[in-house]
């Protein structure tokens, strides 16, 4: 199913992407951040806080959001 | 806040138009030139300090003259990529706005949209940082400009601002510009994608992080007085007044007197010709024969040390003193 994933991290990404029907946002936060932890990021869903074991639906609108940015570096 | 529903389509629609309109418009030809001009008075301090030997001030104002021409570099590659670039961005539709505004008052204090100037603002809570109350601060977006170098100014609602730099209300704010450091490249793809919940949390991420080491004035130094002698930063455990002109100094710059041990500026403190000795005004007396100023150790009967020693060594050259009798007027008698 497709879905817009939104990774505010570093350079910024946002684009539609395919993940398989079933997919929690736990799990695609770890295929997409690698060994980052969540609990160093805002995770929603349709712009709305989002449990870990949420599973993701068609069209939704997944972002990731760093909690600690550093400005003036 | 918007309502009823009807209304916040109605802004939708006008922001999303704004937008549309941003796309159309060439790219904003903005040069550094404020940054450019800071780093040449930096420049020109650092060599007053060096001539001086007020080491430690020109190694901040180095740190400083770094951060500057980063600054620049950085500007000016954001400018030269984006003449690069067609600007070929799709715009958010007016139901995606909608969302992110609904989103928006979910998320700040306050939420303004100003149609008519097509700007939207949102109101932080109050930003601490390692303890230092800095007040909320209000996000103001202007969506015309989102392609422009800085579109967005951060306002401080009760400003607790850096008492060396009254512009600095943040560590990384400065006359309403943030730094956005690590989130340049996520703020600048949210603001050229339309993703307005996105850019407005990113900034209030940037205003609720401080980077140590990197900041416009470090956190350390927030309530801090310049030293009147070295120009560097003092804070409330290293600052000292001279005691005579109440002039702000650090540590290393305050003169103690070796007599009454009240501290100085080094305008204020003297010193004893004979014995080099550092000595306040109050602590030095002058010779009653030369009338240079001494310490007490160097004087003894009213007479300094060097006066002294002229006398011991040239009797002879002692001054006369005459004997001037009125029945002997023009005669000058000269005691042995």
């Amino acid at each position: 199913m497709r879905i817009l994933y939104i990774n505010n991290d570093g350079g910024g990404f946002a684009d539609y992407i395919e993940v398989p029907s079933g997919t929690s946002v736990q799990q695609l936060f770890g295929e997409r951040m690698g060994d980052a932890s969540p609990e160093g990021y805002l995770i929603r869903v349709n712009r709305q806080h989002a449990a870990a074991g949420q599973v993701l639906e068609a069209n939704d609108r997944v972002s990731f959001t760093p909690i600690r940015i550093e400005g003036a570096v | 806040m918007i309502k009823p529903r009807k209304r916040l389509f109605r802004a939708a629609t006008q922001l999303r138009e704004a937008l549309l309109q941003r796309n159309k418009q060439e790219p904003s030809l903005h040069l550094p030139v404020s940054s450019w001009q800071t780093a040449q008075s930096l420049v020109a301090k650092i060599d007053r300090a060096h001539a001086r030997g007020w080491n430690q001030a020109a190694a901040s104002l180095l740190e400083r003259l770094c951060f500057e021409l980063e600054y620049c570099r950085d500007r000016l590659n954001d400018l030269a990529a984006s003449l690069r670039l067609p600007i070929q961005h799709p715009v958010p539709t007016a139901h995606e706005f909608i969302h992110d505004i609904l989103a928006l008052e979910q998320e700040f204090e306050e939420v303004c949209v100003d149609l008519q100037k097509a700007e939207i603002s949102v109101t932080t809570e109050p930003v601490v940082l390692e303890r230092v109350h800095l007040g909320p601060f209000q996000i103001c977006l202007e969506l015309k400009r989102t392609f422009a170098s800085s579109p967005y100014r951060i306002v401080a609602l009760d400003p607790n601002p850096a008492g060396s730099n009254s512009a600095v209300t943040h560590p990384h704010v400065q006359d309403e510009s943030l730094c956005e450091g690590e989130g340049s490249r996520a703020i600048k793809a949210a603001l050229e994608q339309g993703r307005l919940l996105d850019f407005f949390v990113i900034v209030n991420r940037l205003l609720h992080t401080y980077g140590s080491g990197s900041a416009f004035v470090e956190l350390c130094s927030w309530s801090g007085e310049p030293c009147q002698d070295c120009g560097r930063m003092t804070g409330n455990d290293d600052r000292s007044y001279c005691d005579r002109c109440d002039e702000v100094l650090c540590d290393g710059c305050l003169n103690s007197c070796d007599d009454c041990l009240s501290g100085f500026c080094a305008e204020c403190i003297g010193s004893c010709p004979i014995c080099d000795g550092a000595y306040c005004s109050g602590c030095l007396t002058n010779c009653r024969v030369c009338t240079t100023p001494v310490c007490d150790d160097c004087l003894s009967q009213g007479v300094c040390k060097t006066c002294h020693e002229q006398e011991t060594e040239c009797p002879d050259e002692a001054e006369a003193v005459p004997a001037v009798q009125s029945h002997g007027l023009g005669q000058t008698a000269l005691s042995p």
